[in-house]
């Protein structure tokens, strides 16, 4: 009896979804939105009224039906049925489905839709078993055309950093549709659609047209976008070349302009810092990226030989004199070193700056133009963490020599009173006199250059020299002129001053002691000064700031008839005033010198590797031998250069070329 | 180009008056090539000629009709001018190089008795008759590979100063063209045109001379084989930048 009443029921149902369910979906309205409320209806109904079968039969439901195998409980019958006659009917398949998409591509365009009635067609769907077949699959396909066109469309339209922003809006709103109406296991395939279309298939043009703009303007919550988006579609490797080829271009661009060297320091580290905020707060200090950033600051900083690391020493030596670190507090300047010396971990070549660093060190020590002594030992130390105590050895050196100079001034004055205490007939100076003994090897070599002093200076200079000698025997004093200076007592007649001038200056003015005019010709024999650097001195007494000096004829140049008075006219503010920064300064020779002294250094680092080598080897080609000398030298070398010093060394017979192989070389001991 | 050595262009010059007249004795040199050996292939004539000890005296009554009246035991440039004359060679003849060579003579222009008696010993002649017959026979040792490489690095050496260890761009020059212009004269000429274009070097040293034999031998006219990282002397890398950059249009 059961059996024939499922088989009735079963009928039944059939027939009502066939002649009454079906036709009111067949040849109805073609507005989407209205067929979709039609099913919709059709199927709530149908709901209803097989819920309320169930309720009816539910006795038959529970019982038979369960016991018997094949058999379908009534709610799985009426679904079977309503797909069977509905839901695979092509008509309303295709206008059901036409109208849902229609409607996700109008809530895509912006407009408000259904959500409600969205939801309880999928659902329907759900139930029927229909949902990966009739929704789904087609849903994504269309999707992805969506997709596709809008992002070809938009990527032209707007800027990347707005892109960016609209595909993480775009990824949101799937989200929540899938959240809203979407079965959740729509949740990935629809999300790699999006991501695939708008993001995948562009990430050469978003990098390409909006990367360098967002790392120029450090825009950091774009990049941050931009980071996190591309990491979806395992794009960070793309992300992490433009990064560092970005790094490294803006870097070879600040160092190598010559005009822009002035800035180049600075630039340097304002760059660093920006990029480093960046890495930080963008790319989460991405390990991988940290080191390309690393890489490409190495590669950029050594684009240009030798003059960074020069601009550096500059740099710091400018920081570490009186008034450098105007306006920084301590821990200001501490931060700057650090951060300067990151920059000096990048350099290769590091000869160079040892070079620069030892001469603007010396003239800071010697003419007392350290803001703190601390500060500089500070810097020591870290130049040492860096390269080693050989290479601040020297360094160190200079400052002992500073200190052991200040105790070996307190024991001249001692000595000087026990010889008059002895009664040993020595002249008492009539002036101060402050040594700095300088151990040679330590400093930077200086030329000595001749100059006349007055009496007075030769007295104090011999009688220290005696007690100097007869301290340490065997060590020869050698007094270097062009790094003296001295305090004048300057009686204007509008003030007295104490005026600081340079060995030189102070030999020119001494001659005018008695209120005399005296002649170019006349101050160049006395002070026996060399003609270039004389006419500097005398511009410098005549044409500075500091007038104190009077020149007739009152032209720009010093000429060889000049003649030269003192300015009895002279007044200043200060009582104290400086006219030898001309020592401080750097000329251009200088400069040149410095350099040259490194690069023929570096010649003979050089010549003594390739015989180091050959000695070992006795033979070598000459491929093999230039990489072993590469490996070698500290410093970039170009082959050319280093061809030349092979060819030196062949013709000062250390090497000769093999007869019968012009590529091979033998060692002639 | 230098003018103090514009004489030396016209070596062996005909005219003595234009010789730089400087009065250096005869410095030992540290020549390394190796000291020529004579074919066996001497011509009948002169086998027969062989005589024994007897050449000796022939060879110096020889030197004397050449000796300078200063000095008896040298031949200088106005009678190496009269020897060529004798016989019967332009004084700028390659010959005369190649003779030269066989006497191991160490200065252009000048033939010590002893070397004069060497070489004719080794060419197994006495009189100068007899070396004008073999005369024609030196231009084959140019052809052998090895003779003509000794040959040109023994050029290096006779052409150069004595107390040098270089050898100035116009004699270079010079020399270069008398001795390899047979045999490349496309190189010989364009290299000859780099060194007056070019202003780094003032003189080729022993190592850039031998080079360029070993360039012109085993490069080719298109210079496509030439490998700048190899170890060939800067010079050459630089004369084959400015011939490709010259010689592309």
């Amino acid at each position: 009896m059961a059996a024939s009443l499922y088989t009735r029921l079963q009928a039944d149902v059939d027939e009502h979804i066939r002649t009454s369910e079906l036709p009111r979906l067949l040849g109805q309205t073609s507005d989407p939105t209205l067929y979709l409320s039609l099913v919709n209806t059709v199927w709530q109904e149908h709901c209803e009224h097989m819920i309320m079968i169930r309720s009816i039969f539910l006795y038959l439901d529970r019982t038979y039906l369960m016991q018997t195998q094949g058999l379908r409980s009534l709610w799985d019958m009426g679904l079977t049925l309503f797909r069977a006659h509905i839901t695979t009917n092509e008509e309303v398949v295709r206008k059901t489905l036409t109208g849902l998409l229609r409607t996700i591509e109008r809530e895509r365009n912006g407009e408000t839709v259904n959500r409600g009635l969205m939801k309880s067609l999928l659902r329907m769907f759900t139930a029927l078993g229909q949902y990966n077949e009739a929704f789904e699959r087609p849903f994504l396909e269309a999707s992805n055309a969506y997709y596709k066109e809008e992002g070809c469309r938009k990527i032209q339209e707007i800027d990347v950093a707005d892109y960016l922003k609209h595909v993480e809006g775009r990824l949101a709103e799937e989200a929540d549709r899938v959240i809203q109406y979407l079965d959740v296991n729509t949740k990935k395939p629809i999300i790699m659609v999006v991501e695939r279309q708008l993001l995948e298939t562009h990430v050469a043009d978003i990098l390409a047209k909006g990367f360098s703009v967002l790392m120029n303007e450090t825009r950091v919550d774009d990049l941050g976008r931009m980071y996190q988006l591309l990491a979806r579609v395992s794009s960070l490797e793309k992300l992490r070349a433009s990064f560092k080829d970005y790094i490294k271009a803006t870097g070879v661009d600040i160092v190598t302009h010559p005009e822009k060297d002035a800035t180049m320091v600075q630039d340097l580290l304002d760059f660093k810092a920006r990029a480093d905020s960046i890495l930080d707060q963008s790319f989460h200090h991405n390990e991988a990226f940290a080191y390309g950033l690393k890489e490409a600051f190495e590669q950029a900083i050594n684009s240009r030989q030798n003059r960074p690391a020069e601009l550096v020493a500059k740099y710091i030596d400018a920081r570490l004199k009186s008034g450098g670190s105007k306006g920084m507090s301590e821990e200001e300047t501490e931060s700057l070193f650090d951060r300067l010396m990151v920059l000096f971990r990048y350099i290769q070549g590091k000869d160079v700056f040892e070079a620069f660093y030892k001469k603007d060190l010396a003239k800071r020590l010697l003419l007392g133009k350290s803001s703190s002594i601390d500060t500089e030992k500070s810097m020591i130390t870290r130049i040492k963490a860096e390269c080693g105590s050989s290479f601040t050895s020297k360094l160190e050196g200079m400052f002992k020599d500073v200190a052991l100079s200040k105790d070996l001034m307190d024991a001249f004055a001692a000595w000087q009173e026990v010889q008059a205490g002895k009664g040993a007939m020595i002249t008492r100076p009539t002036i101060d006199i402050n040594v700095s003994v300088l151990t040679t090897g330590f400093w930077p070599p200086y030329a000595p250059v001749e100059v006349k002093l007055p009496k007075e200076f030769i007295e104090v200079q011999d009688l220290f020299k005696s007690f100097y000698m007869s301290k340490y025997s065997g060590r020869r004093l050698q007094w270097q002129n062009s790094l003296g200076h001295c305090v004048l007592k300057a009686n204007f007649p509008a003030g007295r001053k104490e005026i600081i001038v340079s060995l030189f200056q102070t030999a020119i003015l001494m001659l005018f002691n008695d209120g005399k005019q005296v002649e170019y010709q006349e101050i160049a024999e006395l002070t026996g000064i060399e003609t270039k650097e004389l006419r500097n001195t005398l511009a410098s007494l005549t044409l500075g700031k500091a007038k104190v000096l009077n020149k007739e004829p009152k032209t720009k140049d010093i000429g060889d008839e000049d003649v030269f008075t003192f300015n009895s006219k002279f007044s200043a503010k200060l009582f104290r005033i400086k006219i030898n920064s001309v020592q401080m300064k750097e000329t251009a020779e200088e400069q040149t010198k410095t350099q040259e002294k490194v690069f023929e250094d570096r010649q003979y680092q050089v010549d003594a590797a390739i015989v180091r080598i050959m000695k070992m080897r006795k033979t070598l080609t000459h491929n093999l031998l230039m990489s072993e000398i590469i490996g070698q030298i500290k410093f970039q070398a170009k082959p050319a250069d280093l061809k030349k010093r092979i060819e030196s060394l062949i013709e000062r017979e250390y090497l000769e070329r093999d007869p019968n192989n012009p590529q091979l070389y033998t060692y002639l001991a | 180009m230098p003018e103090a050595n514009a004489d030396r262009l016209k070596y062996p010059i005909r005219c003595t008056a234009m010789y730089k007249a400087t009065t250096h004795t005869h410095t030992p040199t540290h020549n390394t090539h190796t000291t020529p050996h004579i074919e066996a292939t001497s011509s009948p004539k002169s086998r027969a000629n062989n005589e024994g000890p007897a050449n000796s005296k022939k060879i110096d009554e020889a030197f004397d009709k050449y000796q300078d009246p200063q000095d008896k035991d040298t031949i200088g440039p106005e009678g190496i001018g009269q020897l060529c004359g004798d016989l019967g060679v332009e004084p700028e003849d390659v010959s005369v190089l190649v003779l030269a060579w066989y006497m191991d003579a160490q200065r252009m222009g000048y033939f010590k008795r002893s070397e004069f008696a060497a070489g004719m010993t080794k060419l197994s002649v006495d009189t100068i008759p007899k070396l004008k017959n073999i005369l024609p026979r030196l231009h084959k040792d140019l052809e052998d590979q090895a003779k003509f490489r000794e040959i040109y690095r023994f050029a290096f050496f006779f052409a150069k100063e004595p107390e040098q260890k270089i050898l100035d761009l116009a004699t270079s020059e010079a020399m270069l063209r008398l001795i390899m212009l047979p045999s490349s004269p496309q190189i010989v000429e364009h290299f000859c045109e780099f060194l007056q274009t070019q202003t780094s070097y003032k003189s080729l040293n022993l190592d850039q001379w031998m080079s360029l034999l070993e360039f012109c031998r085993s490069i080719q006219a298109d210079l496509s084989n030439y490998d700048e990282n190899g170890a060939w002397p800067v010079i050459l890398d630089e004369y084959v930048e400015w011939s490709r950059e010259t010689w592309a249009k």
